[in-house]
């Protein structure tokens, strides 16, 4: 008798859930379709989805909101959360420093195939951190719109080998940004390979690159509209041929910031008086050199800047009278 | 430092907000030269800088010449350059940069008199 009744029990408690599933799902049903009264329901999915991209895209003129803060409207109703999955671009921001690997692989399965912008800060990460940055690199970067990487590249685990093991083109790149934060009394040693994305990135129109060196004959360089170049030290070995060489092939650049990045020059150098060669620059607008003085007359006698709306010279005298700021002079002027 | 505009005033706008770094400015500049020096220069080397770069602006066409922070300019830097500037219609300078340019007006004296 006893075990009869244990059996009905059990029927009836499964049909009470049953009749509760139903009645979530049927309540569920209705909250929809009330929900769908409301008047910004009848805004087009694409329009609810470009609002949402403004809110997902606003890290970087926010610092304060935080990554992913967006999400929160996937907990708004079923509709909201249908749009926001069914919009791989919404996804396409995939920050390394903030996420977990699940987090990350999570992301990346919602932006399909869309362009990625890729930002990590790699400091202190360890090798297994950078080796799962290099695989989903390796894995994305035919899809990659914008990458920017910054940290102590010198500390932190291979960065280098990540990059040398870049060696897919990357034909969607608009943007790479590289940062070395390292001790600035160390070398620079953190070069860009000359195998980075197979040498094809037709797209790529800016680059910055901080303290972390690129050979001028890179083909990278070509096609540039941007150009920032910061080293902490001049580079004494770069030769005047080389870099006007690069310069001859930028000739879409708008944009060129260099820090001690052009050729130096001993006091006696006799180049800037010896002039054989000069490069035009037709397109650019906006120059920022910051250099020896000799080095910004140097680079600023062998430019034809036709477009110039604004130069910005930081020269730095090594001269107890400042004679060699005249070499600078006659070419701000 | 010094600072160029093409755009007429544009000086005076930066005075009016109070602050002079670049950053602040209202008015985006055609040249910003900056000159420091690797250790030290000798005394009066800025002075000599000041007056090489203008001989190389072209003064003739400055309406309005400002001289801050610690401008120092001397009596013969203003007779050097005093008769390109004929459209100067106003300056404005730190006390650094203007006795000098009083002893330039007492030695070269407009013939309407001293301001």
């Amino acid at each position: 008798m006893d075990a009869i009744s244990a059996t009905a029990q059990a029927h009836l408690r499964k049909a009470i859930e049953d009749e509760i599933k139903r009645s979530g799902q049927v309540i569920q049903k209705l909250k929809y379709r009330h929900n769908a009264l409301a008047p910004i329901s009848r805004l087009p999915p694409e329009t609810l989805a470009k609002i949402f991209s403004i809110l997902s895209l606003s890290t970087d003129d926010y610092e304060d909101v935080p990554y992913l803060e967006w999400i929160r409207v996937t907990h708004v109703c079923h509709r909201w959360r249908e749009i926001a999955l069914s919009f791989p671009y919404l996804w396409s921001y995939i920050d390394f420093t903030e996420l977990t690997l699940a987090g990350i692989t999570e992301v990346l399965a919602q932006a399909k195939m869309s362009p990625l912008h890729f930002v990590a800060n790699i400091f202190p990460w360890n090798k297994a951190q950078l080796d799962a940055l290099g695989r989903q690199l390796k894995a994305h970067i035919s899809h990659t719109r914008h990458l920017s990487i910054s940290g102590d590249f010198s500390i932190s685990g291979d960065f280098q080998t990540v990059l040398e093991q870049l060696i897919s083109p990357a034909p969607v790149l608009v943007s790479m940004s590289l940062t070395n934060s390292s001790c600035p009394f160390l070398p620079t040693q953190r070069v860009i390979p000359d195998s980075l994305f197979h040498a094809t990135a037709p797209k790529l129109t800016h680059l910055e690159l901080f303290h972390c060196n690129i050979g001028w004959k890179s083909p990278l360089l070509k096609g540039l509209q941007t150009l920032k170049i910061r080293a902490l030290f001049e580079q004494a070995m770069l030769m005047i041929d080389d870099w006007l060489a690069a310069s001859d092939e930028m000739s879409q650049l708008k944009t060129l910031f260099l820090e001690n990045t052009t050729p130096a020059v001993s006091v006696d150098n006799p180049l800037i008086s010896e002039l054989q060669r000069t490069v035009t620059l037709p397109s650019l607008t906006h120059f920022d050199i910051n250099a020896s003085a000799k080095s910004c007359a140097l680079t600023l006698a062998h430019l034809v800047l036709p477009a110039l709306i604004l130069l910005r010279v930081t020269s730095r005298s090594q001269s107890l009278e400042g004679d060699d700021v005249r070499f600078v002079i006659p070419y701000v002027a | 430092m010094v600072v160029a505009w093409t755009a007429p005033d544009a000086d005076v706008k930066v005075h009016d907000s109070g602050t002079f770094p670049v950053i602040h400015m209202s008015v985006s500049p055609h040249l910003i030269l900056t000159v420091t020096p690797d250790s030290e220069w000798r005394d009066g080397t800025d002075t000599v800088i000041f007056d090489a770069i203008l001989s190389h602006l072209p003064l003739h066409a400055i309406l309005t010449l400002s001289a801050q922070y610690n401008t120092r300019l001397s009596k013969g830097v203003w007779l050097n350059h005093a008769s390109r500037l004929t459209m100067l219609k106003r300056a404005f300078l730190v006390p650094t940069a203007v006795r000098a340019f009083r002893e330039m007006l007492e030695e070269d004296a407009p013939p309407s008199g001293l301001p």
